[in-house]
């Protein structure tokens, strides 16, 4: 700091000079301090609230939180579906996830858990179990993850601090980033319940079409089941497994349209007939075609009765001109079809049915999906 | 009276103590996000008195921590720095007004028993309606009768007369005060707490108490020191020199949004309340 | 419950069970003295009201640990029951010395026909100052 040399001021002017000019440089300080971490929470914001996915959400919110305070461990308490137990979800580093729980149950036991919970501020305390075996004195700081109506869970930082320097700006981030965890959670949830909702309605109306007959009831559905043990075969991620599921569902919604003497006829099918009973693939497609929500689902609907050889229908696809999906839905779809009794004829038992799968593989069917099914069903997964 | 007479009469006013310095100096250091538990642990502890006060409050039911609060810093940890700003702006201001000399005919002790037994009442109905700021409401509903000592202080003989015309008609006190001065305690009250930067909260609290019937509270928190300090006249703590009590407006208490039957848990909570926070508070 | 303007020809112990029929005291015990085993006589429910364990359910070592995570300060619990031990305690209070607070009472209060707020607030303070009278 300089000093400021100036005959003509007065000794006081001085004194008063360098107590603004320390003073500024103060403030100074703290706004950079300040503008940093208003950078970094502005990071966090976006990772975040963006994501819908919970799991993600946690995992960068803690990442997040480590980055932002150097924290001994740090993990997060989730409610479960009945609303009361807090389970914990996850925690980072993760090899102190049990000393974590622990710690929890401590701090449970000891009330101040609940304390926390009911005033819905989060509050330093204290470490209990966590580096007990420790010369060191580590706090944790328990901050409860809620909206206005519902506890939606908590998250437990411990750091090691002795109280007396443990900032105001880093009890005042805890809080705002506790904040930001409650909201993106809650979003996420509420978006969850949205999907459930909505994909119940849908199921509803698929399963509608098959209420007509009860050869075909529950028909959908065991695709979906089936589709989605092949899928998890082949390693599929979360997303793709939903999407084949609701593609099981919807896949033979076209059948809507087919008229129950086609459907339900005992014997074989005209020419003609058959020609209308192809065209339900392209019937579905076309009707959840609207729904922007589906839409990504319309090629596997479209497409689950082309073959890998080229020569199914509608539009004679080949190999991996069909989509996985549609590849995959058609050996679930087929495999069901032989399996259940029809008008026509009684269900084959499932090794039959399999060993036929197996035949068509590379000319109905696409010859690694084969492999995943024929693992599946020897693992005893298929039933 | 206008605003600005009123301003006037109490800038004019000279027997009125200053400001605790241990309040502006916690002031300062909050501003900085920098400060550290110790410093702000360090200031309140210049004033011991304060200091054990605080930690008193911390310990008390109010808060209901499970475990002892042992130290000032651990009081901050867990309650904020708010919470403590609080509580200690709550602790020495009271203490400030003690100070006050008064004149054999003003009842001290009963003055003080009721500004408690208002702050805890209004406290309690806080948190029962969810209020995000409790401790304020507390310090509101503990100063919210402060007009009255700072005339009663400054203007003795005038103020036994208002005393004297209540007890023999019956009138409110603030119809009485108005004959007698052209004001009263709540406008006098708030005229204070601006002249002395309380925050803005507060001094509307004390400023906007008294809801005459049609009108409505502007905000939750003076509905709370509205019927805090009914509630505790009710209850007998002290006395605030009224001769009869008033009704709750009806306004304020659909504003608050608590229902009939959560009143009997409210009130018996503050009668619990009300000897531990006498006894912090050393009536 | 009419107060204003009425001469005291109703017994008095009619007064005092219209007084405490609301309020329950029977078996509220602070979380810290819920002991494994106890039943629950009424439904614990947390700050919004949901309920979180029903009211007959036999508490066990978990049941005790939620309610203490979420903050619940105390449970009704079946056996305690001090309602009756009240109801004993009340006759020990002459009715002469209710009279007093009840008449002390209305002068203070405002008139409380058709004024449901502070009806509620004179019951509530008539019950706690006998309370107070039955504990001196």
């Amino acid at each position: 700091m300089q000093e400021l040399r100036d005959t003509s001021v007065g000794a006081t002017d001085h004194r008063t000079m360098q107590k603004r000019l320390h003073y500024l440089d103060e403030q100074n300080r703290a706004l950079v301090s300040i503008q940093d971490k208003l950078e970094r929470l502005s990071d966090f914001r976006s990772d975040m609230i963006l994501s819908h996915d919970i799991p993600e959400i946690l995992q960068s919110g803690i990442a997040k939180f480590q980055e932002l305070v150097k924290t001994e461990a740090c993990s997060v308490f989730l409610v479960d579906e009945n609303g009361f137990e807090f389970r914990h979800e996850i925690s980072i580093p993760e090899r102190f996830a049990l000393l974590m729980e622990k710690e929890l149950d401590a701090q449970i036991m000891s009330g101040t858990f609940g304390w926390i919970v009911n005033s819905g501020t989060p509050a330093c305390v204290p470490a209990e179990v966590f580096g007990k075996d420790d010369h060191r004195r580590l706090s944790v700081m328990i901050a409860p993850l809620s909206n206005k109506e519902r506890t939606l869970g908590a998250v437990a930082i411990v750091f090691e601090q002795d109280e007396d320097f443990i900032r105001q700006q880093t009890l005042k981030l805890l809080y705002i980033l506790s904040g930001f965890f409650s909201l993106s959670l809650e979003n996420a949830y509420l978006f969850e319940d949205l999907k459930k909702s909505y994909f119940d309605t849908i199921r509803a109306v698929a399963n509608s079409v098959e209420a007509r007959d009860a050869y075909t009831r529950g028909h959908s559905n065991r695709v979906a089941e089936i589709s989605k043990i092949i899928a998890a075969e082949m390693g599929w991620g979360r997303r793709d497994l939903e999407m084949i599921d609701w593609g099981g569902v919807l896949h033979d919604l076209g059948k809507v349209g087919i008229s129950d003497s086609i459907l339900n006829k005992p014997g074989k099918l005209t020419d003609e007939e058959f020609a209308i009973m192809k065209s339900h693939p392209s019937i579905g497609a076309q009707i959840i075609g609207g729904i922007n929500f589906l839409e990504p689902l319309m090629p596997y609907i479209a497409q689950h009765h082309e073959r890998y050889d080229g020569r199914g229908y509608p539009a004679g696809f080949k190999g991996e001109e069909i989509a996985i999906q549609g590849r995959l839905l058609a050996i679930a779809d087929t495999y069901d079809a032989m399996t259940s009794d029809r008008p026509y004829r009684k269900g084959l038992v499932a090794q039959i049915a399999y060993d036929e799968i197996l035949k068509c593989s590379g000319s109905q069917f696409d010859p690694v999906l084969v492999r995943a099914f024929a693992k599946a069903f020897k693992a005893g997964k298929i039933v | 009276m206008k605003a600005n007479e009123i301003e006037r009469i109490v800038s004019s006013l000279d027997k009125i103590p200053t400001l605790p310095v241990i309040y502006s100096k916690l002031g300062k250091l909050l501003q900085s996000p920098d400060t550290t538990i110790a410093a702000v642990s360090n200031i309140i502890s210049e004033d011991q008195v304060i200091a054990a006060k605080v930690l008193k409050f911390v310990n008390s039911a109010f808060y209901g921590f499970p475990q002892r609060v042992g130290s000032l810093q651990r009081a901050i940890v867990i309650l904020g720095f708010n919470t403590i700003k609080n509580l200690v702006f709550a602790t020495s201001v009271f203490d400030m007004f003690r100070g006050m000399e008064t004149d054999g005919a003003f009842d001290k002790k009963n003055f003080w028993k009721h500004c408690i037994g208002c702050a805890v009442a209004s406290r309690v109905l806080a948190e029962a309606a969810d209020l995000r700021n409790p401790d304020e409401v507390f310090t509101g509903g503990l100063l919210h009768d402060i007009g009255k000592l700072v005339v009663a202080v400054h203007y003795p003989e005038k103020y036994s007369n208002v005393v004297n015309e209540v007890q023999a008609t019956g009138i409110p006190m603030v119809a009485a005060e108005r004959k007698v001065f052209g004001y009263d305690h709540s406008q006098v009250g708030s005229a204070l707490a601006v002249h002395w930067r309380f925050p803005p909260d507060t001094a509307q609290m004390i400023g906007s108490h008294h809801l005459s019937d049609g009108a409505s509270p502007p905000r939750k928190d003076i509905a709370a020191v509205h019927i805090g300090n009914i509630l505790c006249m009710a209850l007998g703590f002290g006395s605030g020199g009224e001769k009869k009590l008033a009704s709750v407006n009806a306004k304020a208490w659909e504003f608050i949004g608590l229902s009939l039957s959560s009143l009997e848990l409210v009130m018996d909570k503050t009668v619990k309340l009300y000897k531990e926070n006498t006894e912090i508070l050393e009536m | 419950m009419r107060l204003q303007g009425e001469a005291a020809e109703k017994p008095v112990n009619f007064n005092l069970s219209r007084t405490y029929r609301t309020f329950s005291t029977m078996g509220i015990l602070n979380i810290n003295d819920l002991k494994e085993g106890m039943t629950l006589a009424a439904d614990v429910k947390n700050k919004h009201g949901n309920i979180m364990i029903r009211q007959g359910m036999a508490l066990s070592e978990k049941h005790i640990m939620l309610l203490k995570a979420w903050g619940i300060a105390e449970a009704d619990v079946e056996g305690f029951d001090r309602d009756q031990l009240h109801e004993d305690e009340m006759k020990t209070v002459s009715p002469e010395v209710i009279e007093v607070i009840e008449k002390e009472l209305r002068d203070f209060f405002p008139p409380l026909e058709g004024n449901e707020i502070m009806s509620e607030i004179y019951r509530i303070t008539i019950k706690l100052k006998i309370k107070q009278v039955m504990e001196s």
